[in-house]
């Protein structure tokens, strides 16, 4: 072990984004001013990376997998001519997911409207780039997801409720952290359709405004993160771990920078 | 939102009901996943609705099922035996089912079916027993004799990086390489981990500073030593 003993479990706590704000700060100054521990960071960042590459996570052969399809289909065969169902077998039971608050929360009436046919139209005169028709999915996405009050299909702050919910719908895993302690409360998620992909978005509070943060996988040919403010709405995205991110929201851009850097420092590169 | 006021206790993780632990200790998490609503409520045939939910949250998960035991047995027939026997067990207890995450429960179960081939396995052992010298959980790192597993020198001059990686994980004892398939691969946060591996969460933040350490000096040995074919 090549860092420092005492700092090894606090290490490994910042790499995983296991740390509250304070601590991490804590940790990353020791870093910074620790051969030893900067280059054990390194070390695990590195083998992190080696990890999650291609391959390493083997998948089921095909004969196991069509052996479980057959079980399945067995149980299934088998409960056809069934009995009628017993009353208690008939309860129905709550499903966690499916918590929900009141969604009209969260619709923003008229002068949502009109503030949403005005994005809209700000973002068609972005000039014509590769990007325009993508960051016009975007802030559509943005502004249908408070118009019809359907903002999140997960709605908790518990960011691991919000995680596992994307877990069986989405064939990636984005990273959903909670920035409650850095004002920007997780307010839930759901499926979006960007760019002919279904993608995440996660839903987070600023004061009264909401941001929502796209990610799907895949680094694309955006360049560095960069920030396009038009008429109320910011957009600004960004790569990081193999993801692509893109945060819309109508917080100013200085809120959505630093929204981006309190995420980007619990995302592993 | 993970704090490290957080890891003293331990909340409902995976939305699972909790019960009061039974014995055997390793049915503990599988039973209080799926306590019933009732005590008439058991396992029976599934309705058309209920395998076509067993697919989304529980067979979709058949790849993370079988890498964790690929992983954990060291041997691929072992592995599918122990996914299988998995999911007719998943599939027996379906009908209780009162929602939360399938992938972390179907991964519980085929943890928990491995250290039972493990007790097995130990039990009919003959050939000297392996123990890692670092045994500080005495019984709980037991590990059986990697007979595929080659010579540190060997492993590392694997071709492959996955290849490579899989020799290194391989070599760890159980408890480090489990924590290692659930944080890395499967990127479960500490508390998952925790209520998944039934150990404190101290426990996982322990295992998790030791493993990763111990991977990460080896992988860097090995990326030295192919420093030239890579930029």
């Amino acid at each position: 072990m090549s860092g420092c003993p005492d700092w090894q479990e606090r290490l490994q706590g910042l790499i995983d984004g296991e740390l509250d704000a304070a601590h991490a700060v804590e940790v990353e100054a020791h870093v910074a001013g620790c051969a030893a521990c900067s280059e054990a960071y390194a070390d695990a960042l590195k083998l992190r990376t080696a990890l999650r590459g291609e391959d390493v996570r083997v998948v089921a052969p095909d004969i196991l997998t069509l052996r479980l399809e057959a079980m399945v289909r067995a149980a299934e065969a088998s409960a056809a001519p069934a009995a009628p169902v017993t009353p208690s077998a008939a309860v129905v039971r709550p499903f966690s997911g499916g918590r929900r608050r009141d969604r009209a929360l969260w619709g923003f009436g008229g002068a949502g409207v009109a503030l949403a046919a005005c994005a809209v139209l700000a973002v068609s005169v972005v000039p014509a780039m590769q990007t325009a028709q993508l960051e016009q999915d975007l802030v559509a996405g943005h502004v249908r997801s408070q118009l019809v009050g359907h903002l999140t299909d997960v709605v908790t702050s518990d960011q691991h409720v919000v995680k596992p919910w994307f877990g069986g719908k989405l064939d990636f895993s984005p990273p959903v952290i909670d920035l409650a302690d850095q004002g920007f409360p997780l307010v839930g998620g759901r499926l979006d359709y960007i760019g002919k992909r279904t993608v995440a978005a996660i839903v987070y509070r600023r004061g009264r405004h909401v941001i929502n943060l796209f990610v799907w996988p895949g680094s694309g040919e955006l360049g560095p993160a960069e920030a396009k403010p038009g008429d109320g709405y910011t957009l600004l995205h960004w790569t990081r771990g193999g993801m692509t991110f893109w945060a819309v929201s109508d917080v100013n851009e200085k809120d959505l920078q630093a929204f981006r850097q309190l995420l980007q420092a619990r995302i592993p590169a | 939102m993970a704090k490290s006021s957080s890891h003293a206790s331990l909340r409902g993780v995976v939305g699972w009901a909790a019960t009061e632990p039974r014995s055997p200790a390793e049915e503990r998490l599988e039973t209080a996943v799926l306590t019933p609503a009732s005590p008439t409520a058991r396992p029976g045939p599934l309705s058309p609705e209920q395998t076509r939910r067993f697919r989304e949250v529980v067979l979709v998960h058949a790849d993370a099922a079988y890498n964790l035991a690929l992983r954990l047995s060291r041997r691929p027939d072992v592995a599918e035996d122990i996914v299988n026997d998995a999911y007719v067990r998943a599939l027996g207890a379906f009908s209780n089912y009162r929602g939360g995450d399938g992938r972390s429960w179907i991964l519980t179960i085929v943890r928990n079916r491995f250290y039972d081939w493990l007790r097995d396995q130990r039990r009919k052992a003959t050939a000297p027993l392996s123990r890692p010298a670092n045994d500080a959980d005495d019984d709980e790192d037991w590990d059986f004799p990697d007979t595929e597993q080659d010579d540190p020198e060997e492993a590392l001059a694997k071709k492959s990086q996955a290849g490579a990686l899989h020799a290194l994980i391989d070599r760890l004892p159980p408890r480090l390489r489990e924590v290692i398939i659930l944080r890395e691969m499967e990127e479960f946060s500490y508390r998952e981990i925790a209520v998944m591996t039934e150990s404190p969460i101290g426990s996982v933040m322990s295992r998790l500073a030791r493993a990763p350490g111990a991977l990460a000096e080896a992988w860097r040995a090995h990326e030295a030593k192919l420093g030239e074919a890579r930029p």
